[in-house]
């Protein structure tokens, strides 16, 4: 099933396809459960020139290609908050999500190898896809600026038991 | 060769020629697909064996975005021109095998089919795998050549198009398409086969290799004239014509 996709970083002047991508997937699933003033703000935070400018910062954007179209897209804050995951709807349920995450996580272990956890705030719509991935809530449903959330977060192993570094790792 | 590699080779070369032609984008047959996809705003439609995307254009208004699938690139990048002339922005492409969808199962709503089943190496398994990806109650609308029940005019017909176009796996008849669809678990709602006379030379000859084109000729000069008859093989306004058939099914996924 691994042969439909390939993944690689958000790359200068792809922010359009993606903030469209994510807006498609947001109005289907996520904007009905939200308040107005939630969608405008969410609208705000995925515009092409936001994306552009917090991948120059210190976000890591991960797309999911099949063939040539971004179905798949995964924002990592500061190396270990994932602000976006979304799967366009018809490439849902094959495995996707589950990869960028895999992705982002030796990102995350590559900005700090001592990194204990990857937190996100979830919308309540696709919480159960977060503990299908690991994750675990650590406190109740909220809302903050009409964006309603789970905080949820998955512990990391340590990466010495995991086994042996390889070579390539170390200093 | 085998028949997937040999579509992608003669549609590859194709690619430019299809946007023009005048019945793959006959407004009349798009219509109707429209009519019997019976869609709705918040749907996700799935085009297999897209093309130039002709298809998707026409259904992409209805709908809440499409996905148009086509295992031959050069078709895809001719729609991606198209779909960026025309301004659509919930029209999207992919490479893709009709035999493997690259979509979860039960997350589309509708799935068309033009022009394109003919050239499917294993038509119940391309079929099954659109099933696959209907949700319970979402449809599937099917346009493709056809040939008549009768023996002879599906052996003839099926003759004629192998020579016109090597790729070409089969042109079914409406009845075959019933059965193909019933036993993939899809309900069928209508069948509506039509026919098209179209010009000989345009429609099976000119694109044929030069020896093919010949025996195109030869079989249409030794046939009785009740053969002649039936495949509409005659004279108008000095043109030499022939029937095409087709069929449109729609159906709904139980």
């Amino acid at each position: 099933m691994h042969d439909f996709w390939t993944i690689r970083p958000m790359e200068t002047g792809e922010e359009e396809k993606v903030s469209a991508l994510v807006r498609r997937v947001f109005d289907l699933f996520v904007a009905p459960e939200y308040e107005p003033e939630g969608v405008q703000s969410f609208y705000r935070y995925i515009e092409p020139q936001c994306l552009r400018e917090r991948a120059a910062k210190d976000h890591d954007i991960l797309l999911a290609f099949v063939d040539k179209t971004p179905v798949g897209v995964l924002e990592l804050r500061e190396g270990r908050h994932i602000s976006l995951l979304f799967v366009d709807a018809m490439f849902q349920g094959r495995g996707i999500a589950r990869a960028l995450l895999e992705e982002a996580i030796a990102l995350a272990r590559q900005r700090d190898p001592q990194v204990a956890k990857i937190t996100v705030n979830a919308s309540p719509n696709s919480a159960f896809i977060y503990e299908r991935l690991g994750f675990r809530a650590t406190g109740p449903r909220q809302s903050r600026d009409g964006i309603i959330f789970i905080p949820m977060e998955k512990p990391l192993e340590p990466l010495a038991a995991q086994g042996n570094v390889s070579s390539e790792d170390a200093p | 060769m085998p028949k997937r590699d040999s579509a992608r080779h003669v549609f590859g070369a194709r690619a430019a020629t299809y946007t023009y032609s005048a019945t793959h984008t006959d407004p009349v047959v798009l219509g109707r697909v429209v009519a019997l996809a019976q869609a709705q705003k918040s749907w996700l439609a799935l085009d297999v064996g897209t093309g130039t995307g002709h298809t998707a254009f026409a259904v992409a208004p209805h709908v809440a975005y499409v996905w148009g699938i086509d295992f031959t690139p050069q078709m895809l990048a001719e729609g991606e021109t198209l779909r960026a002339q025309k301004g659509l922005t919930n029209v999207f492409f992919t490479v893709a095998d009709a035999h493997a969808l690259p979509v979860a199962s039960g997350t589309v709503d509708l799935v068309t089919c033009r022009r394109a089943a003919h050239h499917f190496t294993d038509l119940p398994h391309a079929l099954a795998e659109m099933r696959r990806a209907l949700r319970p109650g979402g449809r599937l609308v099917i346009d493709d050549r056809s040939v008549p029940e009768e023996d002879w005019l599906d052996t003839a017909m099926n003759y004629l198009d192998t020579l016109h176009d090597p790729s070409h796996v089969r042109e079914y008849r409406a009845s075959e398409w019933v059965n193909l669809l019933e036993a993939v678990g899809l309900r069928v709602e209508a069948v509506e086969p039509y026919l098209q006379h179209r010009p000989l030379a345009s429609s099976l000859v000119e694109r044929a290799a030069p020896e093919d084109a010949r025996a195109i000729y030869a079989f249409l000069e030794g046939l009785e004239e009740a053969q002649r008859q039936a495949l509409g093989v005659r004279e108008v306004n000095g043109e030499l014509y022939i029937n095409h058939w087709y069929v449109m099914l729609a159906a709904v996924a139980e």
